[in-house]
Formats: structure tokens, C-alpha cells, sequence
């Protein structure tokens, strides 16, 4: 089986599966078509096996801090963790799945709670960091900073209350040289990414056969 | 050199900004603006029957940017004369958050509509963009059963549904580019997203091109959404909440830049 270890048959397959797709996107012929097709629905199941792997890799991985780590902070931590993935996991598989009140009991009380508290700390961060690091050190970080504050203004309701103009400005800005702005990084992404395809294509791109490896 | 503020302070009075409208209601108004009347005019302007793919991939975090809008453009949807295909992409999230927070806000207007017939759930499926890609090309292959296992077959609904070529609309949360790329640019479909209120800069030109038809981007908007529907919500409820905490920072802004400028004035860094 070292023909199956060999980077050749992995890179020869995206290659040709990654042609076979790109093709189909632009030309209609109806044997790629259904083939295709067939390689979508294909691709469902394998993403729904991807998340089946990451519960094997996550058990592999904090199993392991479960059974060697000395330190007893980490160990209990890994240890929570591998038990409410596995709670979350086994009440949302009584039936009716992903219904059931204990899970949505659960859910609600700690997933839904938790997550956009954590997220909503970020305003503490953003107020902090408005007053000590946006500052105007020269001609254009000026500009940038009237811009932001225009914008920032702009987009919550108390800013047309303040001043009509700000409404005008900043519906001029986003219309005008944030589109133009966006435009030409969304022109070089999209250059960038063609580029990236052309390699992968041809296999002179081939970081992703190595886990965490570059280049 | 100019002593700077304690940043526990402003947290503080980030809290009161933030905490004190909610308490008390300040009533600003809200101008719409257009992003969001194009989305709430197409909604309007869809013929009777019209065939509309909701995604309502919201996770629990992004949970206040994309809730009140899902909630607003859902009821909007719901009272019109549509048919609404309901389908999670974005998170595995979606149909908990579906059943636990955005079923009981629009309870009412799923009363008055019947399941199979005027909307279908398919829950969450995996695979995001190329989902997309094998849902637009053929639904009855790609969503083989609804969120009750009912088979696609036997949903009323899905009988005369094949592609993305009888969609008439197609209203995602999250990214827009994925929906573009594999439902407006090959088949033509309309889409509009529900996305965080900073995405809206990002996705002008998405708006400007006619290859979204409309956006609600972040709380703001959705209270929009709420204004034109005319039914208040959590949306409506922050939204004071949001104008005095955007107001907080520009002012914090204008403060840190004038103590910066005097500071170099005296000498310092």
C-alpha cells in the first residue's frame, strides 16, 4: 500500500477533481454536469464525517492531557471539556434529536449565555483601545481617523440626530470610496485566489498535504 | 505629560452608556436606509406563491447581530403570500437557536401558516458553499429529508421545487459570497444577507453591483427592519443602547487625540 502514502495520488486527484468542478461552473456538459453534481453531494457527507473526526480528534487530544499531564489545572480542564462535549453530545441525540428539553436546557442555559457574553466583551476592548491607540500621528491616519469617526457616527442612529451632514458624509463614504477601496481588494483576492487555483491544479502548491507544514 | 484616564473608568461608563437606555428608552429616531428598504421593497414586490430558500445559520455569539434580523425579515416573509424553504448552512447552530429563540418570537404567524405547504425546515446541513452548490443544483438530491425525516418527496411544498432556477429569493445569514457565487452569479437568483453590522462597508459593492438586493447588516438595521414592519423587537429595544455607545467611542477618540496632541506639544511621546 505505499502507492496510497505516495503525495503524487492526492495532489493528481484535487487536480483533477479540482478541474472537473471549475469546469463545470463555466461550460454546460451534461456527463461533468452529473458527475459533479454526484461529487457535491458526496462532499455533504464528508463534511458531516469531518465533524464526526474532530470529536476523535478532540477526545485523542485532551485524552492524552487527561492521562499524562501532571499539572492538575490542565488535567481537570481537559477533563470538562471531554465531559460536556459528550453530555452536549448524548442529549442531543435523545430523541427528538437536538430537541430534546434536557438538551435545549443546556443549550440555552449555558451555550447561548456564554457565547455572547464572551463576544460582547470585545466592547470593552474596542472603547479602551479607541482612547489610547487611534491616533492621528500624521496627514493620514488624520484623514483615516475623521473617516472612522464619520462612519462610526454614520451607522448609529444618533448621528443623523446630531448633524444632518453626518448622514450625507457618511452615505457618501460608504458609496463612494469604500465601494471604490473594496472593489480593487476584492479585484486582488479574487486574481490571488486564481493564482492559488492554478497552482493547485498543476501541484505546485502543496502545504495542505502537510498538517500545519507551509510552503 | 498629559495623565491618561484609568481604563476602568470608561468601562464603567461604557456600562452606564450601554445599561441606561435600555433602562430608559431615549425614542431617537431611526432614518432607514436603503440597503435595508431594498431588501424590505423585494420582500413586497414578490409575486403570490413566490418560492423564498431562508438560511438562518445563526450561532449563539453572533446571536444579538443576527437574531432581530432573522426574526424581522422572517415575520415579513410570513405575512406575505411565500413559500419559505428553511434551511441552516452557516452553523450547526442554527436549528437550536431556531426552535429556542426564533420560533416563539414569529409563533404567531407560523399559526396561521400550515407546514409543508407554506415553509419546510431542512435543518442544518453540512458543507456550506459546496452544500450550496448541490442544493442549488438539484434540492431533492441534495436534502433528502426534512428536519423530521419526512422525505423530500412527500413535503407538498418541495413537489414543483427542483433547483435554485425556481427560487425567486434567497435571504442567508453571514457571508454573501458563497450565496453569489453559486445562486445569483449561475442561475441568476436575488440574494440578500443578514449579516454583522461590520460586514455593511465590506459589502457595498456587492450592493452597488445588483448582486445582493438587499442587506441587513448588524442590530441597527434590523431595528430598521423592525420600524418597516412595524413590529418592535430586541432590535428596536438596543437601539438607543447603540447610539450612545457609538457615540461614547467617537468622543473617547476626539479626548485620546487631544491629550495625544498635547502631550507632543509638551514634549512627551
Amino acid at each position: 500500500m505505499s502507492w496510497a502514502r505516495r503525495r503524487e495520488l492526492p495532489l493528481f486527484l484535487s487536480a483533477i477533481l479540482g478541474i472537473m468542478a471549475f469546469a463545470d461552473y463555466f461550460f454546460d456538459i451534461p456527463v461533468l454536469h452529473s458527475v459533479v453534481s454526484d461529487l457535491q453531494v458526496w462532499i455533504i457527507i464528508l463534511a458531516a464525517f469531518a465533524m464526526f473526526m474532530g470529536v476523535i480528534n478532540l477526545t485523542i487530544v485532551h485524552g492524552r492531557v487527561v492521562m499524562r499531564e501532571k499539572d492538575i489545572i490542565r488535567r481537570g480542564l481537559s477533563a470538562w471539556t471531554l465531559f460536556l462535549m459528550y453530555l452536549m453530545a448524548i442529549l442531543g441525540l435523545l430523541p427528538p434529536i437536538t430537541a430534546h428539553p434536557s438538551f435545549r436546557w443546556l443549550y440555552s442555559t449555558t451555550v447561548a449565555a456564554l457565547d455572547p457574553t464572551v463576544y460582547s466583551i470585545l466592547a470593552f476592548y474596542i472603547t479602551s483601545a479607541s482612547y489610547r491607540a487611534f491616533r492621528a500621528r500624521n496627514i493620514e491616519t488624520m484623514i483615516f481617523l475623521i473617516a472612522g469617526i464619520i462612519v462610526i457616527l454614520y451607522n448609529a442612529p444618533i448621528g443623523g440626530y446630531l448633524h444632518p451632514g453626518i448622514v450625507t458624509l457618511g452615505s457618501w463614504a460608504m458609496n463612494v470610496p469604500i465601494v471604490a477601496g473594496q472593489r480593487a481588494i476584492m479585484v486582488g483576492a479574487a486574481i490571488g485566489a486564481l493564482a492559488l487555483a492554478i497552482r493547485t491544479f498543476t501541484g505546485r502548491e502543496s502545504a495542505w498535504l502537510r498538517a500545519g507544514g507551509g510552503g | 505629560m498629559v495623565k491618561e484616564f484609568d481604563p476602568r473608568w470608561m468601562y464603567l461608563l461604557l456600562f452606564i452608556v450601554v445599561g441606561a437606555p435600555l433602562v430608559r428608552p431615549l425614542g431617537l429616531p431611526l432614518p432607514i436606509t436603503a440597503p435595508v428598504l431594498a431588501l424590505y421593497d423585494k420582500i413586497e414586490s414578490l409575486p403570490p406563491g413566490s418560492i423564498v430558500l431562508f438560511e438562518y445559520g445563526v450561532g449563539a455569539a453572533s446571536w444579538p447581530e443576527h437574531g432581530p434580523s432573522n426574526i424581522a425579515v422572517l415575520k415579513h416573509l410570513l405575512s406575505k403570500d411565500v413559500k419559505i424553504i428553511l434551511i441552516a448552512l452557516y452553523t450547526a447552530e442554527g436549528p437550536t437557536l431556531f426552535a429556542t429563540k426564533i420560533k416563539p418570537a414569529i409563533a404567531s404567524y407560523l399559526e396561521k401558516k400550515t407546514y409543508g405547504v407554506d415553509y419546510v425546515d431542512f435543518g442544518y446541513v453540512t458543507g456550506y458553499e459546496t452544500a450550496m452548490a448541490a442544493i442549488a443544483e438539484d434540492m431533492h438530491k441534495a436534502l433528502t429529508k426534512d428536519v423530521y425525516g419526512t422525505p423530500i418527496d412527500q413535503i407538498p411544498l418541495m413537489k414543483n421545487v427542483k433547483s435554485a432556477r425556481d427560487l425567486a429569493l434567497v435571504i442567508a445569514t453571514g457571508y454573501c459570497e458563497p450565496y453569489i457565487r453559486q445562486f445569483y452569479t449561475p442561475y441568476g437568483v436575488p440574494v440578500a444577507i443578514m449579516t454583522w453590522g461590520m460586514n455593511a462597508p465590506g459589502y457595498m459593492p456587492y450592493i452597488s453591483a445588483g448582486q445582493l438586493c438587499g442587506m441587513v447588516a448588524g442590530i441597527r438595521a434590523a431595528a430598521e427592519y423592525e420600524v418597516l414592519i412595524k413590529s418592535p423587537g430586541e432590535a428596536s429595544a438596543s437601539s438607543d443602547a447603540l447610539s450612545l455607545s457609538h457615540l461614547f467611542v467617537a468622543i473617547l477618540i476626539v479626548v485620546g487625540n487631544i491629550q495625544y496632541y498635547l502631550t507632543r506639544r509638551r514634549g512627551g511621546r
